[in-house]
Protein backbone atom coordinates (compact mmCIF):
# COMPACT_ATOMS: atom_id res chain seq x y z
CA UNK A 1 0.00 0.00 0.00
CA UNK A 2 1.62 3.23 -1.06
CA UNK A 3 0.78 6.82 -0.39
CA UNK A 4 0.92 9.48 -3.09
CA UNK A 5 1.57 12.91 -1.56
CA UNK A 6 1.70 16.12 -3.59
CA UNK A 7 3.70 19.07 -2.25
CA UNK A 8 2.05 22.25 -3.47
CA UNK A 9 1.66 25.94 -2.61
CA UNK A 10 0.28 28.05 -5.44
CA UNK A 11 2.86 30.77 -4.95
CA UNK A 12 6.41 30.17 -6.13
CA UNK A 13 9.48 30.45 -3.96
CA UNK A 14 7.97 29.37 -0.66
CA UNK A 15 10.00 26.15 -0.44
CA UNK A 16 8.08 23.38 -2.23
CA UNK A 17 11.12 21.80 -3.83
CA UNK A 18 13.22 22.06 -0.67
CA UNK A 19 10.34 20.54 1.28
CA UNK A 20 9.93 17.70 -1.23
CA UNK A 21 13.66 16.93 -1.07
CA UNK A 22 13.77 17.03 2.73
CA UNK A 23 10.60 15.00 3.23
CA UNK A 24 11.77 12.43 0.68
CA UNK A 25 15.14 12.15 2.40
CA UNK A 26 13.55 12.07 5.86
CA UNK A 27 11.16 9.26 4.93
CA UNK A 28 14.08 7.29 3.50
CA UNK A 29 16.02 7.86 6.74
CA UNK A 30 13.05 6.40 8.59
CA UNK A 31 13.38 3.28 6.44
CA UNK A 32 10.56 3.90 3.98
CA UNK A 33 11.05 3.13 0.31
CA UNK A 34 10.43 6.52 -1.25
CA UNK A 35 10.47 8.20 -4.65
CA UNK A 36 10.48 11.95 -5.17
CA UNK A 37 9.04 13.05 -8.51
CA UNK A 38 9.75 16.42 -10.12
CA UNK A 39 6.54 17.29 -11.97
CA UNK A 40 7.73 20.77 -13.00
CA UNK A 41 8.25 20.03 -16.69
CA UNK A 42 10.48 22.61 -18.34
CA UNK A 43 11.83 23.98 -15.04
CA UNK A 44 13.73 21.08 -13.54
CA UNK A 45 14.96 21.80 -9.99
CA UNK A 46 14.54 18.90 -7.61
CA UNK A 47 17.58 17.15 -9.10
CA UNK A 48 19.95 19.95 -8.06
CA UNK A 49 18.48 20.23 -4.57
CA UNK A 50 18.98 16.47 -4.17
CA UNK A 51 22.48 16.70 -5.70
CA UNK A 52 21.67 14.17 -8.44
CA UNK A 53 21.83 16.42 -11.50
CA UNK A 54 24.81 14.60 -13.05
CA UNK A 55 23.12 11.23 -13.10
CA UNK A 56 20.08 12.02 -15.23
CA UNK A 57 19.71 9.90 -18.35
CA UNK A 58 15.95 9.63 -18.85
CA UNK A 59 13.13 11.68 -17.35
CA UNK A 60 9.43 11.67 -16.50
CA UNK A 61 8.34 12.56 -20.06
CA UNK A 62 10.49 9.72 -21.47
CA UNK A 63 8.70 7.26 -19.18
CA UNK A 64 5.26 8.57 -20.12
CA UNK A 65 6.05 8.53 -23.85
CA UNK A 66 7.47 5.02 -23.59
CA UNK A 67 11.02 6.02 -24.59
CA UNK A 68 12.30 4.04 -21.61
CA UNK A 69 11.09 1.86 -18.75
CA UNK A 70 10.34 3.42 -15.35
CA UNK A 71 13.34 1.71 -13.74
CA UNK A 72 15.69 3.19 -16.31
CA UNK A 73 14.62 6.74 -15.46
CA UNK A 74 14.72 6.38 -11.67
CA UNK A 75 17.92 7.68 -10.06
CA UNK A 76 19.03 6.16 -6.78
CA UNK A 77 20.12 8.64 -4.08
CA UNK A 78 23.79 8.91 -3.15
CA UNK A 79 23.29 8.20 0.55
CA UNK A 80 20.05 6.28 0.95
CA UNK A 81 19.52 3.21 -1.20
CA UNK A 82 15.76 3.24 -0.54
CA UNK A 83 15.39 6.77 -1.99
CA UNK A 84 14.86 7.48 -5.69
CA UNK A 85 14.34 10.53 -7.87
CA UNK A 86 12.28 10.69 -11.05
CA UNK A 87 13.56 13.88 -12.71
CA UNK A 88 11.51 16.19 -14.87
CA UNK A 89 12.21 17.00 -18.52
CA UNK A 90 14.00 20.24 -19.24
CA UNK A 91 13.24 20.47 -22.97
CA UNK A 92 9.44 19.99 -22.97
CA UNK A 93 6.70 22.09 -21.37
CA UNK A 94 3.71 21.39 -19.15
CA UNK A 95 1.41 20.49 -22.03
CA UNK A 96 3.59 17.46 -22.86
CA UNK A 97 1.75 15.45 -20.18
CA UNK A 98 -1.93 14.95 -19.30
CA UNK A 99 -3.49 14.24 -15.89
CA UNK A 100 -4.52 10.77 -17.10
CA UNK A 101 -0.91 9.94 -17.95
CA UNK A 102 0.20 11.12 -14.51
CA UNK A 103 -2.39 8.90 -12.82
CA UNK A 104 -1.10 5.92 -14.82
CA UNK A 105 2.49 6.78 -13.84
CA UNK A 106 1.74 7.06 -10.11
CA UNK A 107 -0.17 3.79 -10.26
CA UNK A 108 2.82 2.07 -11.79
CA UNK A 109 5.16 3.52 -9.15
CA UNK A 110 2.89 2.56 -6.27
CA UNK A 111 3.79 -1.09 -6.69
CA UNK A 112 7.46 -0.32 -5.98
CA UNK A 113 7.31 2.42 -3.34
CA UNK A 114 5.75 3.09 0.05
CA UNK A 115 5.76 6.85 -0.42
CA UNK A 116 5.53 8.80 -3.68
CA UNK A 117 6.31 12.50 -3.16
CA UNK A 118 5.24 14.74 -6.05
CA UNK A 119 6.91 18.16 -6.25
CA UNK A 120 4.28 20.40 -7.85
CA UNK A 121 5.11 23.47 -9.97
CA UNK A 122 3.94 26.91 -8.88
CA UNK A 123 0.68 28.18 -10.32
CA UNK A 124 -2.72 26.62 -10.88
CA UNK A 125 -2.47 25.73 -14.55
CA UNK A 126 -1.76 22.50 -16.42
CA UNK A 127 1.34 21.62 -14.35
CA UNK A 128 -0.64 21.84 -11.11
CA UNK A 129 -3.48 19.77 -12.56
CA UNK A 130 -1.00 17.12 -13.67
CA UNK A 131 0.69 17.00 -10.28
CA UNK A 132 -2.47 16.63 -8.20
CA UNK A 133 -4.15 14.14 -10.55
CA UNK A 134 -2.57 11.05 -9.04
CA UNK A 135 -2.35 12.28 -5.43
CA UNK A 136 -4.47 11.12 -2.52
CA UNK A 137 -2.89 13.43 0.01
CA UNK A 138 -1.61 17.00 -0.25
CA UNK A 139 0.88 19.01 1.76
CA UNK A 140 0.56 22.75 1.33
CA UNK A 141 3.67 24.80 1.94
CA UNK A 142 3.24 28.42 2.90
CA UNK A 143 5.21 31.18 4.56
CA UNK A 144 3.67 33.61 7.07
CA UNK A 145 3.15 36.24 4.37
CA UNK A 146 -0.04 37.69 2.95
CA UNK A 147 0.65 36.67 -0.66
CA UNK A 148 1.64 33.07 0.13
CA UNK A 149 -1.34 32.50 2.42
CA UNK A 150 -3.78 33.95 -0.06
CA UNK A 151 -2.48 31.56 -2.74
CA UNK A 152 -2.54 28.66 -0.28
CA UNK A 153 -6.23 29.34 0.39
CA UNK A 154 -6.97 29.21 -3.33
CA UNK A 155 -5.05 25.94 -3.65
CA UNK A 156 -7.01 24.39 -0.77
CA UNK A 157 -10.23 25.18 -2.63
CA UNK A 158 -8.92 23.67 -5.87
CA UNK A 159 -7.70 20.52 -4.11
CA UNK A 160 -11.07 20.02 -2.43
CA UNK A 161 -12.82 20.52 -5.76
CA UNK A 162 -10.57 17.80 -7.22
CA UNK A 163 -11.35 15.32 -4.43
CA UNK A 164 -8.01 15.48 -2.64
CA UNK A 165 -9.42 15.15 0.85
CA UNK A 166 -6.40 14.85 3.11
CA UNK A 167 -4.83 18.30 3.07
CA UNK A 168 -2.19 19.34 5.57
CA UNK A 169 -0.15 22.50 6.10
CA UNK A 170 3.54 23.25 6.55
CA UNK A 171 4.40 26.78 7.60
CA UNK A 172 7.89 27.52 6.33
CA UNK A 173 10.44 30.21 7.22
CA UNK A 174 9.03 31.07 10.62
CA UNK A 175 10.95 33.84 12.39
CA UNK A 176 10.19 33.45 16.12
CA UNK A 177 11.89 36.76 16.93
CA UNK A 178 9.63 38.64 14.50
CA UNK A 179 6.51 36.83 15.74
CA UNK A 180 7.38 37.84 19.28
CA UNK A 181 7.70 41.46 18.21
CA UNK A 182 4.32 41.22 16.49
CA UNK A 183 5.80 41.77 13.05
CA UNK A 184 4.99 38.34 11.64
CA UNK A 185 1.79 36.32 11.72
CA UNK A 186 2.03 33.53 14.28
CA UNK A 187 1.46 29.84 13.58
CA UNK A 188 -1.95 30.13 15.28
CA UNK A 189 -2.89 33.10 13.09
CA UNK A 190 -2.12 31.15 9.91
CA UNK A 191 -4.01 28.06 11.05
CA UNK A 192 -7.01 30.16 12.04
CA UNK A 193 -7.08 31.84 8.63
CA UNK A 194 -6.59 28.72 6.50
CA UNK A 195 -8.51 26.35 8.81
CA UNK A 196 -6.60 23.18 7.90
CA UNK A 197 -4.60 20.63 9.84
CA UNK A 198 -1.05 21.64 10.72
CA UNK A 199 1.59 19.08 9.74
CA UNK A 200 4.62 21.04 10.85
CA UNK A 201 6.54 24.27 11.19
CA UNK A 202 9.96 25.04 9.74
CA UNK A 203 11.95 27.93 11.16
CA UNK A 204 13.98 30.16 8.88
CA UNK A 205 17.39 28.52 8.94
CA UNK A 206 20.69 29.15 7.14
CA UNK A 207 21.45 25.45 7.23
CA UNK A 208 18.79 24.84 4.56
CA UNK A 209 20.64 27.20 2.20
CA UNK A 210 23.91 25.42 2.94
CA UNK A 211 22.37 21.97 2.41
CA UNK A 212 20.85 23.12 -0.89
CA UNK A 213 24.18 24.61 -2.00
CA UNK A 214 25.80 21.25 -1.36
CA UNK A 215 22.95 19.23 -2.83
CA UNK A 216 22.68 17.18 0.34
CA UNK A 217 19.28 17.52 2.10
CA UNK A 218 19.20 16.87 5.86
CA UNK A 219 22.98 17.09 6.12
CA UNK A 220 23.22 19.64 8.92
CA UNK A 221 22.97 17.31 11.92
CA UNK A 222 19.81 18.55 13.53
CA UNK A 223 19.66 22.22 12.71
CA UNK A 224 16.23 23.61 13.73
CA UNK A 225 14.78 23.42 10.20
CA UNK A 226 16.07 19.90 9.67
CA UNK A 227 14.63 18.83 13.00
CA UNK A 228 11.35 20.33 11.79
CA UNK A 229 11.47 18.22 8.61
CA UNK A 230 12.29 15.03 10.49
CA UNK A 231 9.35 15.68 12.84
CA UNK A 232 7.11 16.18 9.79
CA UNK A 233 8.26 12.85 8.33
CA UNK A 234 7.48 11.10 11.61
CA UNK A 235 3.99 12.60 11.57
CA UNK A 236 3.53 11.51 7.94
CA UNK A 237 4.18 7.89 8.89
CA UNK A 238 1.71 8.21 11.75
CA UNK A 239 3.83 8.99 14.82
CA UNK A 240 2.75 11.65 17.26
CA UNK A 241 5.46 14.24 17.62
CA UNK A 242 5.11 17.53 19.53
CA UNK A 243 5.60 20.75 17.57
CA UNK A 244 8.86 22.65 17.77
CA UNK A 245 9.08 25.45 20.32
CA UNK A 246 11.53 28.27 20.09
CA UNK A 247 13.56 29.91 22.81
CA UNK A 248 13.99 33.55 22.08
CA UNK A 249 16.65 35.58 23.74
CA UNK A 250 14.80 38.19 25.72
CA UNK A 251 16.01 41.68 26.36
CA UNK A 252 16.03 43.08 29.86
CA UNK A 253 13.05 45.35 29.14
CA UNK A 254 10.85 42.47 27.98
CA UNK A 255 11.88 40.39 30.97
CA UNK A 256 10.90 43.24 33.29
CA UNK A 257 7.52 43.84 31.66
CA UNK A 258 6.70 40.15 31.79
CA UNK A 259 7.64 40.12 35.45
CA UNK A 260 5.22 42.98 36.10
CA UNK A 261 2.44 41.42 34.05
CA UNK A 262 2.61 38.12 35.93
CA UNK B 1 -2.05 52.50 31.99
CA UNK B 2 1.39 52.09 30.50
CA UNK B 3 0.70 48.43 29.74
CA UNK B 4 -2.66 49.24 28.20
CA UNK B 5 -0.96 51.73 25.92
CA UNK B 6 1.55 49.08 24.96
CA UNK B 7 -1.25 46.66 24.16
CA UNK B 8 -2.96 49.17 21.93
CA UNK B 9 0.28 49.76 20.14
CA UNK B 10 0.74 46.02 19.66
CA UNK B 11 -2.65 45.82 17.96
CA UNK B 12 -1.33 47.95 15.15
CA UNK B 13 1.78 45.80 14.63
CA UNK B 14 2.31 44.63 11.08
CA UNK B 15 1.60 40.99 11.96
CA UNK B 16 -1.96 41.75 13.01
CA UNK B 17 -2.40 44.17 10.11
CA UNK B 18 -1.48 41.27 7.79
CA UNK B 19 -3.90 38.93 9.57
CA UNK B 20 -6.81 41.34 9.30
CA UNK B 21 -6.13 42.15 5.66
CA UNK B 22 -5.94 38.46 4.82
CA UNK B 23 -9.19 37.69 6.60
CA UNK B 24 -10.99 40.31 4.53
CA UNK B 25 -9.35 39.27 1.25
CA UNK B 26 -10.00 35.56 1.73
CA UNK B 27 -13.58 35.91 2.82
CA UNK B 28 -14.45 38.10 -0.16
CA UNK B 29 -12.61 35.64 -2.43
CA UNK B 30 -14.27 32.58 -0.94
CA UNK B 31 -17.69 34.18 -1.36
CA UNK B 32 -16.72 35.29 -4.84
CA UNK B 33 -17.63 38.81 -3.85
CA UNK B 34 -15.33 41.34 -5.54
CA UNK B 35 -14.27 44.72 -4.21
CA UNK B 36 -16.77 46.35 -6.59
CA UNK B 37 -19.62 44.21 -5.31
CA UNK B 38 -18.60 45.07 -1.76
CA UNK B 39 -18.72 48.77 -2.63
CA UNK B 40 -22.18 48.39 -4.18
CA UNK B 41 -23.36 46.49 -1.12
CA UNK B 42 -21.94 49.18 1.13
CA UNK B 43 -23.72 51.92 -0.81
CA UNK B 44 -27.03 50.05 -0.72
CA UNK B 45 -26.69 49.51 3.01
CA UNK B 46 -25.99 53.18 3.61
CA UNK B 47 -28.92 54.28 1.45
CA UNK B 48 -31.26 51.97 3.35
CA UNK B 49 -30.01 53.29 6.69
CA UNK B 50 -30.10 56.86 5.47
CA UNK B 51 -33.84 56.70 4.90
CA UNK B 52 -34.36 56.49 8.65
CA UNK B 53 -31.25 57.92 10.32
CA UNK B 54 -28.62 60.54 9.44
CA UNK B 55 -25.51 58.50 8.57
CA UNK B 56 -21.89 59.64 8.74
CA UNK B 57 -20.72 58.40 5.34
CA UNK B 58 -17.05 59.09 6.02
CA UNK B 59 -16.78 56.75 9.01
CA UNK B 60 -18.23 53.54 7.55
CA UNK B 61 -16.26 50.37 8.13
CA UNK B 62 -17.16 46.97 6.79
CA UNK B 63 -15.34 43.86 7.99
CA UNK B 64 -15.72 40.17 7.44
CA UNK B 65 -15.23 37.54 10.07
CA UNK B 66 -14.56 33.86 9.46
CA UNK B 67 -15.81 31.80 12.37
CA UNK B 68 -18.78 31.98 12.26
CA UNK B 69 -18.95 33.67 8.83
CA UNK B 70 -20.27 37.16 9.49
CA UNK B 71 -20.25 40.61 7.99
CA UNK B 72 -19.71 43.40 10.48
CA UNK B 73 -20.76 46.84 9.33
CA UNK B 74 -19.96 49.85 11.44
CA UNK B 75 -22.12 52.74 10.31
CA UNK B 76 -21.79 55.81 12.53
CA UNK B 77 -24.92 57.91 12.97
CA UNK B 78 -24.72 61.67 13.11
CA UNK B 79 -26.05 62.80 16.47
CA UNK B 80 -27.11 66.38 15.89
CA UNK B 81 -29.88 66.50 18.40
CA UNK B 82 -30.87 64.42 21.40
CA UNK B 83 -34.28 62.88 20.76
CA UNK B 84 -34.84 62.34 24.50
CA UNK B 85 -35.19 66.09 24.86
CA UNK B 86 -37.82 66.11 22.11
CA UNK B 87 -39.60 63.36 23.94
CA UNK B 88 -39.61 65.36 27.17
CA UNK B 89 -40.93 68.40 25.33
CA UNK B 90 -43.79 66.58 23.62
CA UNK B 91 -44.81 64.92 26.89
Amino acid sequence: MSEVIVITSGKGGVGKTTTAANIGTGLAMLGKKTVVVDTDIGLRNLDVVMGLENRIVYNLVDVIYGNCRLKQALIRDKRYNNLYLLPSAQTKDKTAVTPEQMIKLTEEMSSYFEYIILDCPAGIEQGFKNAIAGASRAIIVTTPEVSAIRDADRIIGLLEANDVTQIELIINRIRPDMIQKGDMMSVDDVIEILAIHLLGIIPDDQQIVIATNQGVPLSGRNSPAEQGYINICRRIIGEEVPFLTFDIKKGIFRKMTELFRS
Amino acid sequence: MLFMARNNLAKRKSGSVARNRLKTILLSERMDCSADTMLMMKNDLVQAMDKYLPVDRTGIQIQFQQNPPMMLAQIPILQEKDSRKDYVKTV
